[in-house]
């Protein structure tokens, strides 16, 4: 390449280290935008916590992250146990009614242990809740639900 | 010059950068979903989801929440076996021969259950009440299981439930009749038993087909409906994204076994997984064979039999789905498919089949790009 070529590509340059700075700056301006516009869209999803309603009352709530609960109504609600791995609940109902309730607080899952609902125990046998779905316990009006936003287009069938 | 060769390219680059930030930003949806959440009706939980996009949608999404309650409490008054004055249990209570006027709801559902009755050949049918019953899926003691009940009276009210075609519905100067026929009774030793049926399944579909009205009469193009897995009725997701993500539970392990996008369509599940007890291995369902009048997939001697464990529909109206998955389990593999093939070909249908060697196969006649099949170990028959 010539002495007169190399001086023209010198010559020709476009940008200029400031114009990088300002690229740079647009780049990172755009970038940040789009994270605050994803994480205050309406694609969430994430299973936060679980809420325990009895007869349609709220009696108990339980946040994953935090590792909070709150307990709305203690005559219904017992904690049997609680550590870094496991929470146990028990629910008292009506006529003397019983549903033990364990929140897995390592992989985020909660399943219904036992129940004197009926002889089935229908709800235990009910798949974990992992933030779709819920866990019904029919007899006792027991209804486990997740807590989140869940308008995430998935629905289970 | 070389100065304004580069304003142009900056102004150029910061030009299309600005446009496609306003168009990503203008592409994202920035309504709020509003609805309810796992509300109780026919014993199960009902969620209704709506995406209002607009300010003013907000006010009419909260009305039409509230006509969708009432509507579902005013199906579930006149269908549900539990309320006690409902027209379904005035029927049940009714003696034979009797003509008993209905509401428009309920001679509806009626009339939607006897049709599909006869399209399936008997394979759905809502009056094996007595056998719901004597397998103690309605009540039972709390802690003490049923017997298994006698093989005979099993036959008894199988031989009642066929009576079911008789009904008799009437429509005169707009008021609704139904009437139990004639001879629509057993005598088990000094027992006397009317022709009882339980319209709740169908009953759910009818009521989902009902709020997917009421959305579209509200203007509202996206959104859900549903009464957990049994009855759906789905509208597109979002306006950037119309399909929804669809997944089924697997019958057995937990988890989903197929996935597929779906929108403006309506669906159901069926499966022996939902309300069964199990004695010496063998799974006794809620849902009832009527042939037979016993649990799907339990044979006359109390074995275990091959058969369908799951099946789901897509298309066509809620209530139809809702019956037409309790009749494809009825069926058993070779009469589904025919089922399908001759009947359901403008549906969407996909079933698990547990042979006797605890295999599982899934059928459907979705082509195998349309879905995603999430077990391994399954083996998938796509039919034409």
């Amino acid at each position: 390449m010539s002495q007169k070529k190399i001086d023209q590509v010198i010559g020709d340059k476009g940008f200029r280290f400031l114009d990088l700075v300002v690229y740079f700056c647009l780049l990172a301006m755009v970038a940040a935008f789009f994270f605050l516009a994803s994480v205050l869209s309406n694609y969430p999803n994430t299973f936060e916590g679980i809420q325990v309603l009895c007869y349609g009352e709220r009696v108990f709530e339980y946040r994953f992250e935090s590792d909070q609960y709150l307990i709305s109504d203690e005559n219904r609600i017992h904690i049997l146990s609680n550590d870094r791995e496991y929470m146990e609940i028990a629910i008292e109902t009506d006529h003397d009614g019983y549903n033990r309730l364990v929140i897995n607080k390592t992989d985020c899952s909660v399943f219904m242990a036992d129940a004197n609902c009926s002889w089935r125990k229908d709800c235990t046998h009910m798949q974990p809740l992992r933030g779709k779905g819920s866990i019904f316990c029919m007899p006792h009006s027991v209804l486990v639900l997740p807590i989140g936003p869940f308008d995430d287009g998935t629905i289970q069938g | 010059m070389k100065s304004t060769k580069r304003r142009i390219v900056i102004a150029v680059f910061l030009t299309v950068l600005l446009c496609c930030t306003w168009f990503c930003a203008a592409c994202r949806p920035s309504g709020v979903w509003l609805g309810f959440i796992s509300e109780s009706y026919f014993h199960t939980n009902a969620t209704l989801r709506l995406y209002a996009e607009r300010e003013e949608d907000v006010v009419s999404a909260e009305q039409l929440t509230e006509s969708v309650r009432n509507t579902l409490k005013h199906v579930e008054e006149k269908i549900g076996i539990s309320v006690a004055c409902s027209d379904v249990n005035r029927f049940n209570e009714a003696e034979t021969g009797e003509r008993i006027e209905i509401c428009e709801t309920a001679y509806r559902v009626f009339s939607e259950a006897k049709r599909i009755y006869e399209w399936t050949d008997g394979a759905y049918n809502p009056a094996v009440y007595y056998s719901v019953l004597e397998y103690g899926f309605y009540f039972s003691d709390r802690n003490k299981p049923p017997t298994l009940p006698d093989v005979e009276r099993i036959d008894a009210f199988r031989r009642l439930s066929e009576h079911f075609s008789d009904i008799v519905l009437e429509c005169e100067d707009g008021k609704f009749y139904v009437t139990k026929p004639q001879d629509a009774f057993i005598t088990i030793g000094e027992e006397r038993l009317t022709l009882k049926v339980d319209l709740g399944g169908i009953g759910k579909g009818y009521a989902a087909d009902c709020v997917s009205k009421l959305i579209e009469e509200a203007g509202f193009s996206y959104g859900y409906f549903n009464f957990s897995a049994s009855s759906m009725s789905l509208k597109k997701y979002l306006p950037d994204r119309e399909q929804f993500v669809l997944s089924v539970a697997d019958p057995r392990e937990e988890g989903e076994y197929i996935s597929i996008g779906v929108c403006d369509t309506a669906l159901s599940t069926s499966g022996d997984n939902g309300l069964y007890f199990e004695r010496d291995g063998v799974r006794y369902s809620q849902i009832i064979n009527p042939e037979s009048g016993m649990p799907v997939n339990v044979s006359s001697d109390g074995k275990q039999t091959d058969g369908i464990i799951s099946a789901t529909v897509l298309g066509g109206s809620a209530a139809e789905c809702d019956a037409l998955t309790t009749a494809l389990m009825a069926m058993g593999r070779e009469k589904a498919v025919g089922f399908m093939r001759t009947h359901l070909s403008e549906r969407k249908v996909f079933f698990v089949y547990r042979s006797n060697d605890s295999e599982f196969e899934v059928v459907t006649n979705v082509s195998e790009s349309e879905f995603r099949l999430l077990k391994s170990g399954y083996q998938l028959t796509v039919i034409q």
